[in-house]
């Protein structure tokens, strides 16, 4: 069982501020996205849907959540980074792409996300989230260029058009080889956190957290 | 009879009319306009984020939030069973209040309120190119009298102008030692904010 990967039953009795949600969208598909805990106790969602569709709901689905090894009090500032995000996209939202997940918070005009960038996925935007509270839960030096994650990007690419702008599809058409960060790779980056975590060092955590998906999957 | 709640705006007062409110937090959003001057506001409820004592009292907690400007927070208390006696806190007001506000308010028990202000406030500033007002917030920030989320909200607030504050470095500095003094086990309370 890997450690601090918890079922739903736990919550919110067992979340420390903020923590992350994993569920199976389909055998070959996976959604990751925060949680976090007000001090009424009151649980609030925030994950990356699609293109534009900052969703605050919870999932309809089975899912698994990880209690990060981040210390109680950081876990706090995620959380109100996650409502100060959920603030300001609660309108506008952030567009689906593959960038990577560093310095989305701009600099400059101070927001999220920064205007260099063409958008995230819902594994990125958690990444993101992170990393704009000075926790980066990831190498993303170390992560390989994967011949199956490309064939996933062009799917995604498929769908998003008509859907996107001919302006972002040819943008995220240049981001077909940037390497990707899987949603059960971000849970598990989590789960030994803080990072930054290589690679070698998720990947066996990503293959138990399949596992445990797979596992209440089959129980329902 | 429709409820009546008073708002601090700056110096002056407004009374404004709310209907049927809602007491279940967060989920309750309206817009409405100032009686002199023509603003959005995004206004809802937090009675949950009270004490069970405070919340047994009646009282409630409104926060207020321009919606347009980004840049106005009012906290007030109301009372439902003596609303008309009843005067509202004005918790920010001044430059020079504005973080020991927000820290009494930290200290109250509403901390997530408490650093949803101060995250709003700050990220306002530094949109604004207002550095050396944050940097006087900085600057003005005692470790000492400060309740610790808030000092580690300024530090997470403030970490992506890090190389344009003057003062952060020094802030860091000063929070460390504390940290170092205070805490028995400091293992990843300050990772990655330097």
């Amino acid at each position: 069982m890997v450690q601090n990967l918890y079922g739903a039953r736990s919550l919110p009795a067992e979340l420390r501020h903020a923590g992350v949600f994993i569920f199976s969208v389909d055998p070959t598909q996976r959604h990751l996205g925060l949680i976090s805990k007000s001090d009424s106790g009151e649980i609030e969602w925030l994950h990356l849907a699609w293109h534009y569709f900052l969703s605050q709901s919870s999932p309809e689905k089975e899912f698994l959540w990880i209690d990060p090894s981040i210390a109680t009090i950081r876990l706090r500032q995620v959380a109100a980074q996650c409502r100060k995000i959920a603030r300001e996209n609660a309108l506008g939202g952030i567009p689906y792409a593959f960038d990577l997940p560093n310095e989305c918070f701009d600099a400059d005009s101070m927001r999220f996300l920064a205007a260099t960038k063409h958008g995230l996925t819902c594994a990125t935007f958690v990444l993101a989230v992170f990393e704009t509270v000075g926790l980066s839960l990831i190498d993303s030096e170390t992560w390989p260029e994967r011949e199956d994650d490309i064939d996933w990007k062009s799917t995604i690419i498929e769908k998003l058009k008509g859907r996107a702008e001919t302006s972002h599809i040819q943008n995220i058409e240049s981001q077909l080889h940037f390497a990707r960060f899987r949603p059960e790779e971000v849970a598990a980056s989590a789960t030994i956190a803080p990072g930054p975590s290589d690679f070698s060092s998720v990947s066996p955590i990503a293959e138990e957290i399949l596992k445990s998906l797979a596992a209440i999957d089959t129980d329902n | 009879m429709t409820p009546c709640i008073y708002v601090v705006e700056g110096d002056s007062w407004t009374t404004k009319d709310w209907r049927a409110p809602s007491r279940k937090p967060m989920d309750r959003e309206t817009a409405w306009h100032s009686s002199n001057e023509k603003r959005d506001y995004l206004a809802y409820f937090a009675t949950a984020r009270l004490s069970p004592l405070e919340q047994s009292s009646g009282r409630m907690l409104l926060v207020c939030r321009n919606n347009i400007r980004n840049d106005f927070f009012l906290n007030v208390v109301y009372d439902g069973a003596r609303q008309a006696s009843l005067k509202p806190r004005r918790y920010l007001i001044a430059n020079e209040s504005w973080l020991s506000q927000v820290n009494k308010l930290a200290t109250m028990g509403s901390v997530d309120s408490a650093l949803d202000i101060l995250y709003d406030k700050v990220d306002f500033l530094l949109r604004e190119g207002k550095l050396s007002k944050v940097d006087e917030i900085l600057e003005s920030a005692n470790p000492e009298t400060l309740n610790i989320n808030i000092i580690l909200g300024l530090l997470t607030t403030t970490l992506p102008a890090k190389t344009k504050l003057k003062v952060r470095g020094t802030f860091y500095e000063t929070v460390e030692a504390y940290v170092n003094d205070q805490f028995d086990d400091t293992a990843g309370i300050l990772i990655g904010l330097k």
